[in-house]
C-alpha cells in the first residue's frame, strides 16, 4: 500500500498530479490525502484531510509514503523503517512561503530509503527500490549528546 | 519541582519537540500545541492545551495565537519556556524573556540552510537560540547543541 499526503497546511497540486499519474501505471493502491487542492485525481482515492488516528492507520498500514518534504513525515517515516518519496514545496510556485524544503529535500535526500522527487519517472524509480529496501530504522530519541546538553540546559 | 513549559506547532516542529523528550525527565512539563493530541501517541500524558494555529501570513490569526500563549503562560507560571516552533512558540520566548524565564528555541532540523524567519527573530530575544545544523549555527551566529536524528 502507499499513502500520500501533502500535510496539514497547503494543498500541493503539482505533486498530486505526478502521484496521479504515477498511480495510473502501477498495480498497488494508493490513498492519498490532498488537501483543498483545485486538481481532481483520477486514478487513486482521497480525502482532503484526516484526523490523526486515521492518518496514524494509514500510515502505519503503507510500505511506501509520498509526500511534501514535511519533517514530520520524513521523521515519522525514518523511525518506522519506510520508504519515503520527498517532493519540496517551492515558493515560486506559491507551494509555501519560502524554500526551505529544497533544503530539507538536500540534507535529508541521501538517507537510506528517502528518494526525491522531481518527476513522475522518480516515483517509479523509489517503488522499484521497494524490494531492495534497506532495512534501516532511526532511534526514537534525539542523540544522546543533545539530550544531556539540553536537560543540562533546562536544569540549570 | 521546576516547571517547563514546551511549545511547539502540530507537525514537524511537535515531532522534534517530542523527540526530545527524555530531557525532560524531572520537570514538571506543559505542552501548548495547535492542534488536540489526545489520539496521538506524541507526549501521552502530558497536560496539554491548544492554541490558534497562525503563520506569519496571517496577521489578524497571529493576534489570536498570540494572546491565547499569553494567558496560558501566565497561568502556568514556568521556569522555562522551550520550543521548536513556529510562530506559537515565538510569541512564548517572546513573553518569556519580558516576564524574566530563562526561553530556548531550537529552529527546525528542516531549516537546513539558513535559520528560519522566526529563529532569525528569536536569535534577538534570547542567547539559547540553537540551529540543528554546524555550519548554519557557524553562519547565523547560534549556538549548535545537537540534532533530533
Amino acid at each position: 500500500m502507499i499513502f500520500y499526503t501533502v500535510g496539514t497546511q497547503l494543498p500541493f497540486d503539482r505533486l498530486t498530479k505526478f502521484v496521479d499519474e504515477f498511480a495510473a501505471v502501477i498495480d498497488v493502491p494508493i490513498y492519498g490525502q490532498i488537501g483543498q487542492g483545485t486538481y481532481v485525481p483520477k486514478n487513486f482515492e482521497y480525502c482532503e484531510s484526516m484526523e490523526v488516528a486515521e492518518f496514524e492507520n494509514r500510515f502505519r498500514q503503507s510500505d511506501i509514503i509520498i509526500s511534501h518534504a514535511g519533517m514530520g513525515t520524513i521523521l515519522q517515516s525514518l523511525v518506522a523503517g519506510k520508504i519515503i518519496c520527498i517532493c519540496a514545496r517551492k515558493a515560486e510556485f506559491s507551494e509555501h512561503r519560502n524554500d526551505h524544503q529544497v533544503a530539507t529535500v538536500a540534507r535529508f535526500s541521501s538517507w537510506n530509503n528517502v528518494f526525491e522527487i522531481l518527476t513522475v519517472s522518480d516515483l517509479e524509480k523509489a517503488f522499484s527500490a521497494l524490494n531492495a529496501k534497506k532495512d534501516d530504522t532511526l532511534s526514537q530519541w534525539a542523540s544522546e549528546e543533545m539530550l544531556v546538553q539540553l536537560h543540562s540546559l533546562i536544569a540549570d | 519541582m521546576k516547571k517547563v513549559l514546551v511549545v511547539a506547532s502540530a507537525g514537524g516542529h511537535l515531532v522534534q519537540l517530542y523527540r526530545m523528550f527524555p530531557a525532560y525527565k524531572g520537570f514538571k512539563l506543559r505542552l501548548i500545541t495547535t492542534k488536540s493530541i489526545s489520539d496521538s501517541s506524541l507526549f501521552e500524558g502530558v497536560d496539554f492545551s491548544v492554541v490558534k494555529d497562525s503563520n506569519f501570513d496571517q496577521k489578524f490569526l497571529l493576534i489570536v495565537t498570540f494572546f491565547q500563549v499569553l494567558v496560558r503562560l501566565l497561568v502556568f507560571n514556568p521556569s522555562v519556556v522551550l520550543t521548536t516552533g513556529a510562530a506559537p512558540g515565538l510569541f512564548a520566548i517572546l513573553i518569556g524573556r519580558i516576564l524574566g524565564k530563562k526561553v530556548i528555541w531550537i529552529d527546525s532540523i528542516a531549516n537546513g540552510e539558513t535559520l528560519s524567519f522566526a529563529g532569525k527573530v528569536a536569535k534577538k530575544i534570547t542567547p539559547n537560540c540553537y540551529s540543528q545544523w554546524e555550519d548554519v549555527a557557524e553562519r547565523e551566529s547560534v549556538r549548535y547543541i545537537g540534532k533530533v536524528v
